[in-house]
């Protein structure tokens, strides 16, 4: 081959070695850590020992249920994704234009749906809504309601109810995304705007908006699909009619590959949307210069504009955090029913909970497990937002499309994926002496499949987070500094990370929760006592029949995981608004 | 920026310590491959059992263990999920060529699965043992013929029900499998996923047999009509009952004696439907090619002995019983009940001693174990809106018998659903096949499973919209 038949190749693909180098490493990773345990299940619904077959797939689109289940999935990913937004908009223009009393407090107290444990929140919502809950004791002492006829609120309006817990559990990410993107709105553009004589709605329209674009759509792809593929809020109102919960009464059953035919159809669905979307909404954004010489720390509010931010923060707040108050007030009690109250608060739960040998060793596991997917999301995530915002090379949608991919897969899909997947080659890294034990095989030790599962599951959140940032940021930074001599690696720690530093908290903060709370793999992977994380944790004690009270003690540990929770993010959420604020050094 | 990067350093710095303290980093995890553990020997066993169970087998075996060979044994428990977890989980397992597990405890009904796939390993247990064991228990075998596996204990399907709820809506008292069809409890029963629980679907399979087919299905549909919803497990139904979710529904004594005799247990009460007594036994059984079958066949012993036997039903501090917590589960031993009447944890009577199912018919039971809960799926699963939207139309146009005989009129025939279950449900049962051959017939019938499911699927939904259809309109009228 010739040099100039190599150059023309490099010039027409892309594939300089920049470009290649990373771009082969995260292919390998993914296709290793992602592609293959999604084949395994995927070449079941379309090879038989005939070969190829559509038979399944057929089949799947040929079931009224299922195709009913496609659309009722759509429909919920629709409706909540406009709810999200038309709830955290005002949200986050508040917090970053406004300034007023408590707004520190306020902002970090929005974050609080993302800390609720999971089965420990179902109880609590059932505490809320159920025929013996509190909303129907509380219609009963106002008379509204015969407590003999009583309603049982999971059974009405199911799918309102879903579009309900659905919204107050993801606005954050859409609050989170649109917050990092105000701050990198530079003012100086809003600020012509409105020289030039724009009214404030003319402003948002055709100024703000348009610039917070990327933001916008890495909040709402994620939203959308999450809500789309969710499975434990469609559970717990028993609203059986999406796929998600059609792939999950089927998945376990040994026989005809019918749910893997339903797994390869979502796949498809969310490519097609995800596609779509792009089309529309995120191609590109608008570049900017420069964020502002000065921090753009918001006016000060009056004391009408004050009271209306307390109103609208504390309305949300308290809304979405009606399950953590139920999970907190079943940890006091021991027989909450029938009334609006328990009767009888008690710590005997809590001390039974925090003196249980599972409790400080699974949360130092989860501690552990997810800071190091975080860091590991981090660092995948910039590389890949690099390739695909600052380079242009053939097969770059397909990068794109592969990092998105987790957000498809249901979870369980994935968590039993990695069930026995690689311990032949574990085995063979054993075998040759590079192991002592065999780390691709959850029964020897999970820790390492738990930390990668976690990382690639959450990996979407914290690719689209820093795309978003990268898009909103000038290439001429960057091209300055290598300018003057920097090297690519220096560039890309001194320059790039810390431009994009608010938006790379903002998707840590969702790794992390998200990786504390995590449920499907956590159950699935973490087989022995001592590497449980805490997730499983409190499965142990919700599931453990000899134990009275397991719902209240239960609940005691998932107390625990929100306060634990609650502080770290605390911690980020500072650190993110000093990001906000930035100054700008040259 | 200089923060950024403190935190980042924070960050790994807090990970390098979690890391390093404590002691999951270097130390062991189940199924070492090989490595050299220490001098202790090793039992691997899968048990959905919860784990004061394992904690009592486990010590008191251990014990044994030592006193006979004077060895230490580590009996460890990896993590196995519920029954149909299971049976799934030891497939794969062998289908990848792992080998790392000795024993199934418990899991409710699946020992016949397991031992038709092959993968149960014989083991006869010595005379002695043998011989204090009853042979039948409600008229099916307590052990399997060829030894692959033993009903370890005994528990009994039963009605749970919320006295309160039923005397505050003035809902009829319950006593029969057959009262959960009953219209007054519409929205009201709690049913489980045949699918998903093995001793659900057997306590399905005896309705059937009970009532007669067309009868029992008819029951079984109006059953899942009433239900609140169609749960995962069978120990959600005694929890949603002490809620308040559900006024009644079936359950196994040994979850609803602990609904009991928990908080807010007055107001639940059990009963066990006269002549239609539904026993379950939980199995044990050594895994084909298990690792360590000294140990695994040691167990199996200690769990079918009296020593292990008693730890089932006796009081916690009793002579020979747990030490710890009563299990309060009936044990398989007879002489037990007998020699120790006192000792015995509350509630616990000889099972051996009820009346036997005469009707009952072991082989349909597993001719059909597979095409039942796929049918009663389609049937009352995967379309339990529609289901409930026509009995809601039914019942308010005042049941008319031809409506509910629509309604209820099975798919297919007894015999039908027998001969799919035989030709296209099972594994291809023939030896001589060569490899190649078998896998080309589990695929023809893995597609004629899929077409029969779908057909049974778009069947359903079309008859329960047209029967809504016909019962709104003679509302109307």
């Amino acid at each position: 081959m010739s040099n100039a038949m190599v150059a023309n190749f490099v010039r027409r693909t892309g594939w300089n070695a920049r470009t290649v180098v990373p771009l082969a490493v995260i292919v390998a990773m993914m296709a290793f850590f992602l592609v293959v345990p999604l084949a395994n299940v995927l070449k079941l619904a379309l090879w038989t020992s005939d070969g190829p077959t559509l038979h399944y797939v057929a089949n799947a689109l040929r079931s009224s249920t299922n195709r009913e289940g496609i659309l009722n999935a759509l429909l919920l990913g629709i409706i909540t994704t406009a709810a999200t937004t038309v709830l955290s908009m005002p949200l986050a223009l508040a917090n970053v234009r406004l300034k007023f009393a408590g707004k520190g407090l306020l902002s970090a107290m929005l974050l609080v749906p993302m800390i609720l444990p999971p089965f420990v929140g179902a109880i609590g919502m059932r505490q809320l809504l159920g025929p013996q809950g509190v909303l129907n004791a509380a219609l009963a002492a106002l008379g509204l309601v015969d407590p003999a006829a009583a309603t049982d609120w999971f059974m009405e309006h199911r799918f309102l109810g879903v579009v309900v817990l659905q919204t107050l559990h993801l606005y954050p990410i859409m609050y989170l995304n649109l917050v990092a993107a105000l701050a990198n709105i530079d003012p100086s553009l809003e600020d012509a705007a409105r020289n030039l004589g724009a009214s404030r709605t003319t402003l948002f329209r055709r100024v703000t908006f348009p610039l917070m674009v990327p933001g916008y759509f890495a909040g709402a792809i994620l939203v959308f699909l999450w809500s789309m593929t969710d499975l434990g809020t469609p559970l717990m109102f028993e609203f059986r009619d999406v796929i998600a919960v059609q792939i999950f009464n089927s998945i376990y059953e040994a026989g005809a590959p019918d749910p893997n035919a339903l797994v390869l159809l979502l796949l498809a669905m969310v490519a097609v949307i995800y596609y779509g979307a792009k089309l529309i909404l995120g191609r590109g954004g608008h570049e900017m210069m420069a964020r502002s010489v000065q921090a753009p720390a918001g006016r000060r509010a009056g004391a009408a504009a004050t009271f209306a931010c307390w109103m609208l923060f504390g309305a949300v707040i308290l809304a979405a955090a009606m399950p953590h108050l139920m999970v907190i007030l079943t940890s006091f009690s021991d027989q909450w029913s029938g009334t609006v109250l328990p009767p009888i608060l008690t710590t005997a739960h809590h001390r039974e909970a925090l003196s249980h040998d599972l409790t400080l060793p699974s949360i130092r596991n989860s501690f552990f497990y997810s800071l190091a997917a975080t860091g590991l999301c981090a660092v995948v995530a910039i590389w890949v937002a690099q390739l695909l915002v600052r380079r242009r090379f053939l097969g770059r949608h397909l990068l794109d499309a592969m990092v998105m991919l987790p957000l498809a897969i249901p979870g369980l899909v994935l968590a039993f994926g990695y069930l026995n997947c690689y311990y032949g080659i574990g085995k063979h890294l054993v075998d040759w002496g590079l192991w002592s034990r065999n780390y691709l095989y959850p029964e020897a030790n999970p820790i390492l499949l738990l930390i990668v599962a976690y990382a690639v599951r959450r990996l979407p959140y914290m690719v689209r987070s820093a795309v978003a940032g990268l898009q909103q940021t000038s290439r001429t930074l960057e091209e300055a500094s290598l300018n003057v001599g920097a090297s690519p690696l220096r560039t890309l720690l001194r320059i790039t990370v810390p431009l994009v530093a608010a938006n790379l908290i903002a998707g840590g903060i969702l790794v992390f929760t998200f990786s504390m709370l995590e449920v499907s793999d956590s159950l699935v992977l973490a087989k022995t006592r001592e590497f449980y994380p805490l997730t499983k944790a409190i499965w142990q004690m919700f599931t453990d029949e000899f134990r009275t009270f397991q719902y209240a003690v239960s609940s005691a540990l998932g107390v625990w995981a929100m306060v634990l929770l609650a502080v770290s993010l605390l911690v980020s959420s500072r650190l993110l608004g000093r990001k906000m604020g930035a100054i700008f050094r040259a | 920026m200089v923060s950024v990067w403190k935190a980042l350093g924070l960050a790994a710095g807090l990970c390098a310590a979690l890391a390093g303290c404590g002691g999951h980093a270097g130390s062991g995890g189940s199924g070492d491959d090989g490595a050299a553990g220490g001098t202790a020997d090793v039992l691997v066993i899968y048990s959905p059992h919860s784990p004061a169970i394992r904690n009592e087998f486990g010590r008191a075996f251990a014990e044994r263990y030592l006193a006979d060979t004077g060895r230490t044994v580590d009996v460890r428990w990896p993590d196995a999920g519920g029954s149909s977890d299971l049976l799934r989980q030891v497939q794969d397992k062998y289908a990848a060529g792992i080998r790392d597990v000795d024993v199934v405890f418990g899991g409710g009904a699946i020992h016949s699965q397991l031992a038709a796939l092959g993968l149960l390993e014989p083991y006869r247990l010595p005379d002695d043992v043998l011989a204090e064991l009853p042979t039948t228990i409600a008229g099916e075998p307590l052990y399997d013929s060829e030894f692959r596996w033993y009903g370890a204990a005994v528990s009994s399907f039963g009605l749970i029900y919320n006295a309160n709820m039923i005397a505050d809506r003035g809902l009829p008292a319950v006593s029969q499998w057959s009262d959960m069809a009953r219209p007054e409890f519409f929205g009201l029963v709690g049913v489980v996923d045949a699918a998903q629980s093995g001793s659900v679907r057997k306590a399905y399979d005896i309705i059937l047999q009970a009532y007669g087919y067309e009868q029992g299905m008819r029951v079984l549909m109006l059953m899942g009509a009433n239900a609140r919803t169609i749960g995962r497990s069978s120990s959600d139904v005694p929890k949603d009952c002490g809620q308040g979710f559900i006024a009644l529904g079936a359950c196994i004594d040994f979850t609803a004696a602990r609904q009991l005799a928990g908080p807010g247990g007055e107001q639940l009460g059990f009963v066990l439907p006269e002549k239609l007594t539904v026993t379950n036994t939980d199995p044990i059984g050594i895994l084909r090619g298990a690792p360590h079958m000294d140990a695994a066949q040691r167990f199996v012993r200690f769990v079918m002995s009296r020593q292990g036997q008693m730890l089932w039903c006796l009081k916690q501090g009793a002579e020979g019983g747990p030490r710890d917590e009563t299990l309060a589960r009936k044990c398989v031993v007879r002489a037990i009940y007998a020699e120790r009447r006192t000792d015995l944890a509350a509630g616990i009577e000889d099972p051996f001693a009820a009346p036997v199912n005469a009707f009952y018919d072991q082989a349909k039971e597993n001719a059909r174990i597979e095409i039942l809960p796929a049918y009663l799926k389609a049937m009352m699963v995967t379309n339990k809106r529609l289901l409930t939207e026509a009995w809601d139309a039914v019942i308010a146009a005042g049941r008319p018998e031809s409506l509910v005989a629509e309604l209820t009129a099975p798919l297919v025939s007894e015999d039908e659903m027998l001969r799919l279950g035989a030709e296209v449900w099972a594994k291809p049962a023939d030896a001589s096949m060569s490899e190649a051959d078998r896998q080309k017939e589990i695929d023809r019938r893995n597609r004629l499973r899929s077409d029969t499911e779908l057909s049974w699927n778009e069947g359903f939904r079309s008859r329960y919209k047209a029967v809504a259809a016909k019962a709104r309109e003679l509302k109307k009228r």
